[in-house]
């Protein structure tokens, strides 16, 4: 009743405006008023362009590898009148770029092509060769506001022939700039795919034009290329309807699907608390729940659908922290990505796993299911890992986690001859077992790179090596180094010179220190620089002594004691101050040991107050003879130590 | 079979056409007559099965008639049933389906008026149809004559025949001894800017004492006369039934292929037939 009333008042008010603008106009408009329209042009190029400009042709991207020397008009071939378009299409190895194409653009107003239903032309090559044509494409349309583009791949004879490209809906062409749209890349005798062997060859374009053929019929458009798909998602995914196409039957009683823009579509949600679908096929995914995306063009249900299951919150996987300098990463939002050809390799005959990988909050995620196996390449070009330690990939098992499960992961060098197979390869293989993966979390695994030779990875293959892992995640997936010298210098300390014992910084003006390493340490050491700073460096760390015997330092006036380090390996890091209570060493020396667990692979300040060693039962500071460093893993440890020194 | 026919008279309207006989000097073997008189017609305002009174049905895939794929290696297996034959919304809606039934891999249907319900010789009959689409559709308007002889010596009328794979194509034939099968009688009629498929037509025949005259909508496309035939002519003095029929593959169009949509409906919106006045 309530919505009733407000439908009535608002219906009142819009007649009480609508009474007032007529009364307030001094004059109506005629009943012979026509809405202004746009040129209703229908040709495009007869002998010569048709109502464009000169600059009617615009080349797809130079640097994408479009060669822009082949366009032109052939005052010699023709299928009717005088003139044909003449597309020289470049070979694959041709150093002007490999492909041709691009638009003709009406770079004026536009024109109306409501009252036409179909692009047509006449076209023949010097071989037969596939082009892709079509029109609806403006390069300078916002993505706010994008292109009624259309477009088919068609396959070119020798002979002159007419060729149909059917508008999806001719009433959203009101306005439309993009006339014409071709592409094409050098033709494939031989039929092995894009390899390089393509060859050049030539094409002629006539008599191209809008027609209203009146046998455009029976349409049939679709979504995911017509098939019924279901995916489990979660709140915050973002999912892109792909396969938006139509099919038309023409006069030759031969159908033409042409690949449409999402503009031609109306998109449904059938829950829109679940998740919505805009006007460009984006599903935006809400809350918990199901719903189905389906959609229609000019009135007609469109073939395909969409099922979405939103399970709820998504859990993303750790945000990785390595220093992007020391990764080399296939799979993460944290980095940028080398080359790779593909996740899912979709190997025949026996594979049957697929992907369903999703987007959620801006994190990419692969999914992979029905699983037995599958593989990523990475192989133009391959991986040159020589300086990685580990390999890190985060895995997550959505549902229950079998404990039979496990997941074999084959990393593979490619060898001297730099690709698959050939006799030459190495893999690293390990075995996950349900010990390593977790029902419903991420696990996180690091893989230590154990190759000999690792200068050419090229393909990781995950197998079903137990029973029921059928569906995974897979995140953050990198190969990484693990640096045993740090490559920068400690941060240099920023405390006035007046508030510090210095025994060793560049800052400052050091006290005598008699040695760094005393002969009863376990450590080896030397003096070295990183990055043009002089810094301490212990290997096979168990326990290092530095003494000040010759000149003890009295610290009663400071507060902290303060050292940089850099480990790449320590989990347990100790320090001990000896005060010699001024008799000497072995006269009821006291002293204290605090334990430390520095952040490896980083420049980690150890800023401890001295209060903390009288804590631990250190009974004087006035006689400091000795400061010991030791570490677990004992006798394994790696440390770089700079700016040691008391200050208040 | 394209053959070569006396009268020059093509895509014109009847009516022009009448002008134009009336108005000119006509050939001596030209004969032109008005059929204006309604004498049987159906326009399918009943919902539910074709009425029974009007029309009876052809079933199976004609093994039971000796003629195994009716004759033309045709797929299909004819039912009476709704799905394959019904009248709604004013229409006689005839649909063939991809189904396994009794063996075959279509349905369909093909109502007659056989056996005494309608028969006339000569007249003017026409169905306006709105046809199917897709290769291996085949779907039909014709007639059969009711002499005592066999087929082809009783004769045949087809009024409108298409391949589904040719949307904008009919053909109009005739069939008798000497001329039957792949060696009927026959020309095809082609619409411009328009199909069969996406709106209804008007398929007639005018029929009379040594002449057929085929017409689609207004345009009058043929006329058949004993000269055209490369035998004898049998349409003189013998009642002829209709038929209508959606067939699904056989030797006039080929089989179905895997973009052929099924199911395919014929509408007929109505049937009517005329004698002289």
């Amino acid at each position: 009743m309530k919505t009733l009333k407000n439908i009535n008042l608002k219906t009142t008010a819009f007649i009480l405006v609508l009474a007032t603008a007529f009364l307030g106009c001094e004059r109506n408009l005629s009943d012979d008023i026509v809405l202004a329209t746009f040129p209703t042009t229908a040709e495009i190029f007869t002998d010569a362009p048709v109502g464009l400009t000169d600059q009617f042709f615009r080349s797809f991207d130079p640097a994408q590898g479009a060669n822009t020397s082949g366009f032109g008009v052939d005052d010699k071939v023709a299928y009717a009148g005088t003139s044909s378009i003449r597309i020289d299409v470049p070979g694959s190895n041709d150093p002007d770029g490999n492909f041709i194409g691009g638009i003709f653009e009406d770079r004026g107003a536009g024109r109306d092509l409501r009252g036409y239903d179909a692009l047509t032309f006449w076209a023949k090559g010097s071989t037969s060769g596939p082009v892709l044509v079509g029109f609806g494409t403006d390069f300078d349309r916002l993505p706010t506001d994008p292109s009624y583009n259309v477009s088919a791949t068609i396959q070119l004879g020798t002979g002159w022939k007419k060729y149909v490209i059917p508008m999806p809906d001719p009433s959203k062409l009101a306005q439309e700039t993009g006339m014409f749209l071709f592409s094409a890349g050098g033709v494939d005798p031989v039929g092995d795919g894009p390899n390089g062997n393509e060859l050049a060859w030539t094409f002629w374009i006539d008599e191209l034009r809008f027609e209203k053929l009146g046998t455009v019929a029976q349409p049939r458009p679709a979504i995911l290329n017509g098939s019924s798909k279901s995916i489990q998602s979660f709140n915050g995914a973002a999912v892109k309807l792909d396969g938006l196409t139509q099919t038309f039957n023409l006069s030759s009683g031969q159908d033409i699907t042409t690949t449409v823009s999402p503009r031609y579509f109306t998109f449904n949600s059938s829950n829109t608390a679940v998740a919505t679908v805009n006007s460009s096929g984006d599903i935006s995914v809400l809350t918990q729940g199901n719903t189905t995306i389906t959609a229609s063009l000019n009135g007609v249900n469109a073939n395909g659908s969409l099922a979405i299951q939103s399970l709820g919150v998504f859990t993303p996987a750790p945000t990785p922290t390595r220093n992007a300098a020391n990764v080399i990463s296939l799979f993460s939002d944290a980095y940028t990505n080398v080359p790779v050809d593909y996740y899912n390799g979709f190997w025949q005959p026996f594979q049957t796993t697929l992907s369903a990988d999703f987007l959620v909050n801006g994190d990419n995620v692969l999914n992979y299911t029905n699983f037995n196996f599958v593989g990523t390449s990475f192989s133009n070009p391959t991986v040159n890992a020589s300086s990685m330690t580990d390999v890190h990939l985060d895995i997550f098992i959505p549902g229950a986690l079998d404990p039979g499960a496990q997941l074999k992961i084959t990393i593979r060098d490619f060898g001297p001859d730099g690709v698959d197979g050939g006799g030459d390869d190495t893999n690293l293989v390990t075995t996950l077992t349900s010990a390593n993966l977790a029902a419903n979390a991420w696990s996180s695994i690091d893989i230590s790179l154990a190759l000999a030779s690792k200068s050419r990875l090229g393909l990781i293959i995950y197998e079903n090596n137990g029973t029921n892992l059928s569906n995974f995640y897979v995140d953050n997936l990198y190969f990484y180094e693990v640096p045993t010298a740090p490559t920068v210098a400690a941060p240099a300390p920023t405390l006035p010179a007046a508030n510090v014992i210095s025994m060793f910084s560049d800052q400052y003006t050091d006290v005598p220190v008699d040695t760094w390493n005393t002969g009863w340490s376990s450590a080896a050491f030397q003096d070295v620089t990183i990055a043009g700073n002089a810094t301490k460096e212990y290997k096979s760390l168990s326990f290092n002594g530095i003494e000040t015997v010759g000149t003890p330092i009295n610290a009663t006036s400071m507060t902290h004691i303060s050292m940089d380090v850099w480990t790449p390996n320590i989990t347990a890091f100790k320090v001990k101050l000896v005060d010699f209570l001024g008799n000497g060493f072995g006269n009821g020396d006291t002293e204290a040991e605090l334990t430390f667990t520095p952040a490896q692979s980083q420049w980690v300040t150890l800023d401890i107050p001295l209060s903390s060693f009288t804590n631990a039962g250190m009974t004087a500071l006035n006689d400091i003879n000795q400061l010991v460093i030791s570490c677990d893993p004992s006798g394994g440890g790696i440390v770089y130590i700079d700016n040691v020194y008391f200050h208040n | 079979m394209m053959k070569k026919h006396k009268i020059a008279i093509k895509f014109l309207s009847l009516s022009a056409l009448l002008l134009t006989v009336l108005g000119c000097n006509p050939n001596e073997t030209q004969t032109v007559t008005n059929f204006t008189n309604l004498v049987w017609q159906d326009n399918f305002d009943t919902n539910g099965a074709p009425d029974p009174n009007r029309w009876t049905f052809d079933m199976g895939d004609g093994t039971a008639e000796g003629i195994p794929g009716w004759g033309n290696n045709e797929l299909q297996y004819y039912t009476n049933r709704p799905e394959n034959v019904v009248v709604e919304n004013g229409m006689l809606k005839i649909t063939a389906r991809r189904e396994s039934f009794q063996g075959s891999n279509y349905t369909s249907a093909r109502v007659l008026t056989k056996g005494g319900l309608f028969q006339q010789t000569y007249g003017r009959f026409e169905a306006r149809i709105k046809l199917p689409w897709g290769q291996g559709l085949w779907p039909a308007f014709w007639m059969l004559g009711t002499n005592s002889n066999t087929w082809p010596q009783r004769g045949e009328i087809d009024i409108m025949e298409n391949r589904g794979s040719e949307p904008t194509i009919i053909h109009g034939s005739v069939h008798g001894p000497g001329y039957s099968g792949g060696q009927a009688t026959t020309k095809k009629y082609e619409l411009t800017n328009d199909r069969f498929d996406t709106g209804f037509h008007v398929f007639g025949v005018e029929w009379g004492p040594n002449y057929i005259n085929y017409y689609v909508d207004d345009v009058l496309y043929n006329q058949i006369t004993p000269s055209d035939v490369t035998g004898q002519w049998v349409f003189n003095d013998n009642p002829f039934y209709l038929i209508l029929n959606v067939a699904v593959g056989g030797s006039f169009g080929g089989a179905p292929n895997a973009n052929t949509v099924f199911p395919q409906t014929m509408y007929v919106d109505y049937v009517r037939v005329y004698s002289q006045n």
